[in-house]
């Protein structure tokens, strides 16, 4: 059975416990920032900074709300950055989505493809290196723990175990906050890209959160890319080619051979 | 910004190797192999500038020492690296290719690399008598390559989920016709240094390719969120670069002197690269802002 995490945002208050354990887990350094006026702090998410809590703000029924995402690689079933990854750095380790680091050239191609903006190549001001991103602490889920967001959080927002019971817990959870007036709660993660393996119970649409409402597989349609680069081609070479050289190279031969006669 | 100035570089070069190689293949099939030495020319040009293109890449990648794995990898298991807690790693001994055909830039990078052995071959033994039939169906598979070539660079920047680039549609042809475009300026400019005569209809043939090239854009630029291209940080370079520079002035040149001097047609041959290597920056950086 697949393991699965279930972030119930409702629940979330933004203190960042989540992304502190992250952090020391991972023994990721620090980042040297500067205050832009905004709890949101490194202003997004990096090699050196794996899980980062957005502070969104959004006006709903006239009144401001916070809208927190802790975010980081939702693990995707169908993961754009592994297609797209040239040297199959990027690759599926069970359920987990993880970039071998001995694997990685450092080209970027994760980051531009994936849907949330998640792989990350360099800290700001450092040398690009290689991409590095949330390995969904595999190891140690492998060894039986929680992730270390999953285990440290104060408020209960995480929910960690067997994907089908997670559903269920994230379905029944939607229905709670539906009959207490969010009528638009719902769970992010179940279909989207095959099933993400980091969930979301939401009170609002994705997009208050920062959240694609229907993110896109990367190359879902790069045949078509190639047949309609393919095609053009065959245009430019009928149209300005064909139809101006080949087209007075005969009526030049057949003049000539006109005059022959 | 995760892909600068070198990105675009490689953007344009690959892209008018491609479509001199493009533009000289058909040239020379539609008026009965008269321009074979225009044709030669194109794939010495290509090798040498795809090479130096090549070497480009591999500076511009965050780990350039490890640019072989686009090639080889060993075994079908990964290693597991958690920074701090060290590697688990299997493999085997001996090297696989890394053959990914759902990934564009791996594609990109086999078919960059197989360009430069044909095109060496064509360039060293393509005029050996024993070796002319291989030549000619080599030179054919070149014309294919050609083509993927072109559609490459386009492809590589729709398969990915950035705005203006992301799964677009008409990036690809948007390229292409910029590529073949960029590609007939380089051929201008290597007869003009090898003082050999392009038919006069061949600035006609740019200037169609130059039309289709804009309705390619203004779809581009209406279908995607392109304000930081028309309105926002980059406008300056679009509307100087690609629109004034690009468009305007080798238009008017066209329009006023139907028979253009050497000179005039060299500005021309420039401009037609300068709009190309702009028009693929702004898009690459827009896509990233």
């Amino acid at each position: 059975m697949a393991k699965t995490m279930l972030m119930d945002l409702s629940k979330c208050t933004g203190c960042r416990g989540c992304q502190v354990a992250c952090k020391q887990w991972n023994d990721l350094e620090a980042e040297k920032t500067h205050n832009r006026g905004t709890y949101q702090n490194p202003p997004e998410l990096s090699s050196a900074t794996w899980k980062l809590v957005h502070f969104n703000e959004a006006e709903v029924n006239k009144k401001v709300r916070w809208f927190f995402l802790p975010k980081q690689c939702l693990h995707c079933k169908d993961a754009s950055c592994v297609s797209v990854c040239p040297t199959k750095a990027a690759h599926y380790a069970g359920e987990f989505v993880v970039i071998d680091q001995s694997l990685c050239i450092g080209c970027g191609y994760c980051g531009s493809a994936c849907p949330f903006g998640v792989p990350h190549l360099e800290a700001p001001g450092a040398h690009k290196g290689s991409a590095r991103k949330c390995t969904f602490c595999i190891d140690r889920v492998t060894n039986g723990l929680p992730p270390a967001c999953a285990k440290t959080c104060p408020a209960g927002v995480y929910t960690f175990g067997e994907r089908k019971d997670v559903v269920d817990t994230g379905k029944q959870r939607v229905e709670a906050l539906r009959s207490l007036g969010h009528t638009n709660a719902l769970l992010y993660g179940e279909h989207e890209l095959g099933g993400l393996h980091v969930m979301a119970v939401l009170t609002e649409s994705p997009t208050y959160y920062g959240l694609p409402k229907s993110p896109r597989y990367a190359t879902s349609t790069v045949l078509g890319h190639w047949l309609s680069g393919v095609v053009t081609a065959g245009i430019v070479a009928a149209l300005p080619f064909w139809f101006l050289f080949k087209r007075k190279e005969e009526l030049a031969q057949k003049k000539q051979a006109g005059g022959e006669k | 910004m995760t892909w600068g100035l070198g990105i675009s570089i490689h953007l344009l070069l690959s892209g008018m190797v491609g479509g001199a190689f493009f533009a000289a293949y058909l040239l020379n099939n539609f008026t009965g192999g008269k321009y074979k030495d225009l044709l030669r020319s194109t794939i010495s040009v290509g090798v040498v500038l795809v090479i130096l293109d090549t070497i480009l890449l591999i500076l511009d990648l965050g780990k350039p020492f490890r640019f072989w794995h686009l090639f080889f990898s060993f075994g079908s298991s990964h290693s597991l690296i958690v920074p701090g807690m060290g590697a688990a790693t299997l493999r085997s001994e001996w090297p696989w290719l890394t053959i990914l055909p759902v990934s564009p830039m791996a594609v990109g990078t086999w078919v960059l690399t197989l360009w430069v052995v044909i095109g060496l071959f064509l360039w060293v033994f393509g005029r050996m008598k024993p070796l002319l039939g291989l030549a000619g169906f080599l030179t054919k598979v070149y014309f294919v390559m050609a083509i993927l070539i072109i559609s490459y660079t386009g492809v590589f920047l729709s398969a990915t989920n950035q705005p203006i680039w992301g799964g677009s549609f008409i990036l690809p042809p948007l390229f292409v016709v910029s590529a073949v475009a960029a590609g007939m300026a380089l051929l201008v400019l290597i007869s003009r240094y090898k003082k050999w005569e392009l038919p006069p209809i061949f600035g006609r043939s740019l200037l169609i390719l130059t039309l289709i090239e804009v309705l390619f854009l203004i779809i581009l630029l209406v279908a995607s969120p392109s304000g930081v291209i028309v309105a926002g940080p980059l406008s300056f370079s679009f509307y100087v670069f690609v629109v004034l520079i690009g468009l305007i002035v080798p238009f008017v040149m066209a329009l006023r002197n139907k028979n253009m001097a050497e000179r005039a047609v060299l500005i021309f041959a420039w401009c037609v690269l300068i709009r190309e290597f702009f028009l693929r920056t702004v898009i690459l950086y827009g896509g990233q802002m």
